[in-house]
């Protein structure tokens, strides 16, 4: 060892304090770095894992490809694995009792697909010959399926073909063809004998609408024939940014006319470039991380600037005694190599132990929060200690470089006479008069002593901005994601929404209508269809809010107008609590309507929060006419009128009261509501039916009718549990909140560190001063209020830049976040005032500790103190 | 008559064995208008004998008055207060307020006292130190002479009632130490200013009243060279 390293560390242990401050800001940053990266990374790696199980890990698709074209895929070095899946074709399924999936598809898989799609053997075995078959739950639990495994099932496959364009086929993805005018057709093209050997779960990819059962069968790359044409996945070997592209380019070359990507997975590879999510999370970890760097610039940058200016006399007496510039340089160089030697490596695993921590933690409620079956791991990636490693690095050699240069260039004689740790004029110490008329001479020394500090002024004041910025920041943020959520809620009063699938104008079956209606979870429960149109409203009705700026046609404004059919019990209670008797409500002769008068609506300026109005201005016995459009004619006609009963302030389970303004929702009784869409006028289509719950089992409510959907041969509805949603929002929020809290602790951590530094420092460089000041008759009093002054200095200057920042963050943040909530801008005064103490807080305490060290010493050794 | 009374002053340093005397049962007094030199070699006593005068540094045992005033019985603040209306303090390495320019500095005791400076008087004083085209400037753009008759300034705004100068003219070449010294006659002779003054140069010495020398903590010498 060098006598200059001796040097260096023995002055890092004689400043002890201030080297452990150091350390510790180094490994802060260092753990920040390295965890938000890492949380980052585990994001995306657990969405990854979460998009494979659920779909299988594949990156690129080609569609309708030929034999030679798969040959060419096959020769293509840059792909992995190929999985072949081949639509064989369709064949009747007689006695579907699902009208929109009449069929079976037989679909051709080669051993790669299916060990790479996530396909849920249930029993028997895969097929491993094209003659055998492996047939699907959704299909086996219908009825009229009766073939069990073992047995051969003779199918006549073909293509679907729609009447309207029978050049055409149709694929699963189409929906069958049955529109009043347009049909489809089987063309059968052959038959085929298979062997059943296995069941599996239904697959991930059939949806509800999907025409056909999916049966899967065996055929590997040369069964390929050249007059087929086969679907190609392909898993990359390295896939990377430029993968997109070459797949693109290689399929022109290749005259493939389809190419597909997995866009679920490759988002959370990062490499779809247009993607939302990843830009957010890419811009979001940016922010963070220049944030991280730039507080440990600060902090350790000050700390060597301090070190050597402090040292400025050492480093003088050094270079009379001979010292090279080079040397000095390196004394203040190797003090950064160590402090990096021992804080990086510590501030690594700091970090990623903090991580694994949270994780262990945090992995049941984010498993809840964001739906997924696999748990939160810690990624490990050499590119994250790379990354920590270059940040952290060149920081500290930034942070060295300057003062390191600055220490070189100390002359014996500068150092020795001390002109250089002074250098002011009367430009950087220039108070105005009125700060010493307010504050008196403790004020203006105050302010000067804090002008004369420019860089460590600076510093504290970029700490302590950015903690604010921060902090106002994301707990803005905070507020407003729980704002959203509620905004989400209000107004709904169920807990499990069904909507069956099947539009029309027949009532539901009675058996699944009992089936749905009587389960033991249910509180209560409302049977809704409804039908929507329009409803010409005279002037002097219309909502007072909409007058203003409604567009009238002959004095009639159209209001939206939605018909809810309730079914008799719900509609007793309902037109009970409005005063109403149920028997005015079911003579169809004379059809009575309730209009959901009051509603509450969110405005478009987002000035106001939610305005609560009626939704027209009518009055009981008035009539409305709905007017319903016509498809085919492509004109309107009017239904029968319906006189209103009465006008109601509450809301049937199901409906909400937030009601566009303009909108209007009424309520008939199951009987109107069938004579109404009896009119054969009325399109099926346009007749929609649902059942909302209130349940305070909401989950095995939800189970339940999982239960009756499986039973019922596939999805005929659709199932949405709103209180786990709602409980889901509320975790997001949760975690939202802990993680960016703790994010806000750590900044503020270092910005902490970095005012303790550079205000103790600062203080110390002033003993002498300060001996002085009181030698000459300056009280205790008098000291203790300069030094309240100069935090009150530090903490006003703050605050001064970094609640204006605070505030246009919050407000982009808020302009951001109204396009997709509205709600009034709101000043977070609470957290501001929290800031503003901090802010005084943190200042003053790092002066009361700073000083008090001052304070003990007696004047006499203040004024013996040489300038450091 | 006596503006300074000093009665068995000792200051002790350290304990046990190594227990220094810095002060050994010292007794003098100082009359008005005096100007008194300090000599003694380095370690003598004869700065702490000058803190104690200043009321900045406490004796182990023994009383200081000036003007009938027990120094050592007032509290902190009342101490301060003492000294910024009382002493005048000079210091070899001037030990201006770097952020003051030199009317701040100068004022610096009466400001610290929240009084209004007295624009005559204080316009005497600078123009006696030499320092009218000097006003603005910072210490730092000051020579060592200059800083020096700053710190003058300083010590004589409030009217105080000694003035305690620490080897005031160690710091400096001989040309700015007779130019300081006959500043500090002047004061002494012109305002009647009590003078104390440490040196260890004993041609300084010889410029003033009386000289007492010090040995080991003690007054080994107290004469009168004039009247």
């Amino acid at each position: 060892m060098t006598i200059v390293q001796k040097l260096a560390i023995k002055q890092l242990w004689l400043n002890k304090k201030r080297s452990l401050i150091t350390v510790i800001g180094v490994i802060i940053s260092v753990a920040m770095i390295t965890g938000v990266i890492t949380l980052g990374l585990s994001f995306m790696n657990l969405l990854q894992r979460q998009v494979i199980a659920n779909e299988g890990e594949w990156h690129f698709s080609y569609s309708d490809i030929n034999a030679t074209q798969l040959e060419a895929i096959e020769q293509d070095p840059k792909q992995r694995d190929i999985l072949v899946s081949q639509d064989e074709g369709y064949a009747e399924f007689e006695g579907s009792t699902n009208p929109d999936r009449p069929y079976f598809l037989v679909r051709n898989y080669n051993a790669t697909a299916f060990e790479t799609f996530p396909i849920q053997l249930k029993e028997g075995r895969l097929p491993t010959e094209s003659n055998e078959l492996l047939i699907s739950e959704s299909a086996s639990n219908q009825d009229a399926f009766t073939y069990e495994i073992g047995d051969t099932i003779e199918m006549e496959l073909g293509q679907r073909v729609p009447s309207d364009d029978p050049s055409r086929t149709l694929t699963q993805e189409d929906e069958v063809v049955n529109y009043e005018g347009a049909s489809e057709t089987l063309t059968i093209e052959k038959s085929a004998v298979y062997t059943i050997v296995g069941m599996m779960e239904t697959p991930f990819f059939e949806n509800s609408w999907n025409p056909g059962y999916v049966f899967l069968s065996y055929k590997d790359m040369q069964m390929i024939t050249d007059d087929q044409t086969t679907d190609a996945y392909i898993v990359m070997d390295h896939l990377n940014q430029a993968s997109p592209e070459y797949i693109t380019a290689f399929a022109e070359t290749q005259g493939i006319e389809s190419v597909g990507s997995h866009g679920n997975l490759l988002r959370y590879y990062g490499i779809l470039s247009q993607d939302r999510t990843r830009n957010m999370l890419i811009t979001l970890s940016i922010i963070v991380i220049v944030i991280i760097v730039v507080g440990s610039i600060s902090l350790i940058y000050n700390a060597f600037a301090i070190s050597v200016s402090e040292r400025a006399r050492q480093l003088g007496m050094l270079s009379s005694i001979g010292a090279t510039k080079r040397q000095k340089r390196q004394i203040v160089f190797w003090e950064g190599a160590l402090i990096g030697a021992v804080s990086i490596p510590i501030g690594i695993i700091v970090g990623y132990t903090g991580i694994a921590l949270t994780f262990l933690i945090f992995n049941t409620l984010i498993q809840q929060a964001i739906d997924t079956t696999e748990s939160l791991r810690v990624v490990f990636s050499y590119w994250t200690i790379l990354i920590a490693l270059i940040i952290s690095i060149s920081t500290l050699f930034l942070s060295t470089y300057i003062p390191a240069k600055k220490a070189s260039e100390i002359t014996a004689i500068d150092a020795i006479r001390q002109t250089q740790a002074i250098k002011i004029s009367n430009k950087t110490v220039h108070t105005p008069k009125i700060l010493r008329k307010i504050f008196g001479i403790e004020g203006e020394l105050a302010s000067k002593n804090i002008r004369r500090n420019r860089s460590g002024y600076r510093a504290i004041v970029f700490s302590l901005s950015i903690s604010i910025v921060l902090f106002l920041t994301i707990t803005y943020f905070a507020a407003s994601l729980s704002k959203s959520n509620q905004l989400l809620e209000q107004g709904v009063n169920y807990d499990v929404e069904v909507t069956l699938e099947q539009r029309g104008k027949d009532p539901i079956s009675p058996e699944l209508y009992a089936k749905l209606t009587i389960l033991d979870e249910i509180e209560q429960v409302a049977a809704l269809s409804w039908i929507s149109g329009t409803s010409w409203i005279e002037e002097d009705k219309i909502a007072e809010e909409l007058a203003v700026y409604a567009q009238l046609e002959d004095g009639k404004y159209p209001y939206g107008i939605t018909i809810y059919g309730l079914d008799a019990e719900t509609m007793e209670n309902y037109a009970a609590s409005n005063g109403v008797a149920y028997e005015t409500m079911t003579n169809t002769e004379d059809p009575m309507m309730i209009v959901q008068e009051t509603i509450q609506y969110l405005t478009e300026d987002g000035e106001e929060n939610i305005v609560e109005t009626k939704a027209l201005n009518a009055e009981v016995n008035d009539e409305l006419v709905p007017e319903i459009y016509d498809l085919e004619t492509d004109s309107n006609f009017n239904l029968p009128a319906l006189k209103i009963a009465a006008l109601s302030d509450t809301s049937p389970i199901g409906i909400t009261n937030n009601v566009t303004l303009g909108m209007v929702n009424v309520f008939v009784s199951e009987e109107v509501f069938n004579a109404l869409v009896d009119d054969q006028r009325v399109e099926a289509e346009l007749v929609e039916r649902g059942f909302y719950y209130q349940s305070d089992q909401a989950q095995s409510l939800e189970n339940k009718l999982l239960d009756i959907q499986a039973d019922s041969g596939g999805a005929s509805f659709s199932i949405y549990n709103r209180q786990r949603a709602k409980q889901r929002g509320e975790q997001i929020i949760l975690l939202g909140y802990v993680f960016s809290n703790a994010f806000v602790v750590l900044i503020t951590l270092i910005c902490i560190a970095t005012i303790f530094n550079t205000i103790s420092t600062s203080i110390s460089l002033r003993k002498r001063e300060f001996a002085m000041l009181r030698s000459m008759g300056m009280t205790p009093k008098s000291f203790t209020k300069m030094i309240q002054l100069e935090s009150l200095f530090y903490g006003l200057k703050s605050l001064l830049y970094g609640l204006p920042i605070s505030f246009l963050m919050i407000y982009a943040f808020y302009q951001v976040w109204r396009t997709r909530f509205q709600f009034a801008f709101e000043m977070p005064w609470t957290a501001i005032f929290i800031a503003v103490i901090s802010v005084f807080v943190i200042v003053g305490l790092a002066m009361i500790y700073s000083s008090n060290k001052v304070k003990k010493d007696t004047i006499i050794d203040g004024l013996k103190q040489e300038n450091i | 008559m006596e503006i300074v009374k000093v009665e068995g002053l000792s200051k002790e340093y350290g304990s046990g064995e190594t227990i220094v005397k810095a002060l050994d049962d010292v007794s003098f007094t100082i009359d008005k208008g005096e100007f008194v030199a300090i000599v003694g070699a380095s370690g003598s006593g004869k700065s702490t004998l000058m803190h104690m005068l200043g009321g900045v540094d406490k004796p182990t045992t023994g009383k200081v008055w000036v003007e009938d005033t027990d120094i050592y019985e007032l509290d902190e603040t009342q101490l301060a207060i003492f000294r910024r209306r009382q002493i005048g303090l000079i210091y070899q390495f001037y030990n201006l307020i770097p952020v003051l320019n030199v009317e701040e500095n100068i004022s610096l005791p009466l400001l610290l006292d929240g009084h209004k400076i007295d624009q005559e008087q204080f316009e005497k004083i600078i123009k006696s130190l030499k320092l009218e085209e000097r006003r603005t400037h910072l210490p730092n753009q000051l020579s060592g002479g200059q800083q020096q008759r700053v710190s003058i300034g300083r010590a004589l705004v409030s009217n105080p009632a000694i003035m305690l100068a620490d080897e005031p003219t160690g710091n400096l070449d001989s040309k700015n130490s007779e130019e300081i010294m006959s500043l500090l006659k002047h004061f002494n002779k012109t305002f009647s200013q009590t003078l104390v003054m440490i040196t260890h140069d004993e041609e300084i010495a010889l410029m003033a009243d009386r000289i007492i020398a010090i040995e080991d903590g003690r007054i080994i010498r107290d004469e009168r060279i004039r009247s």
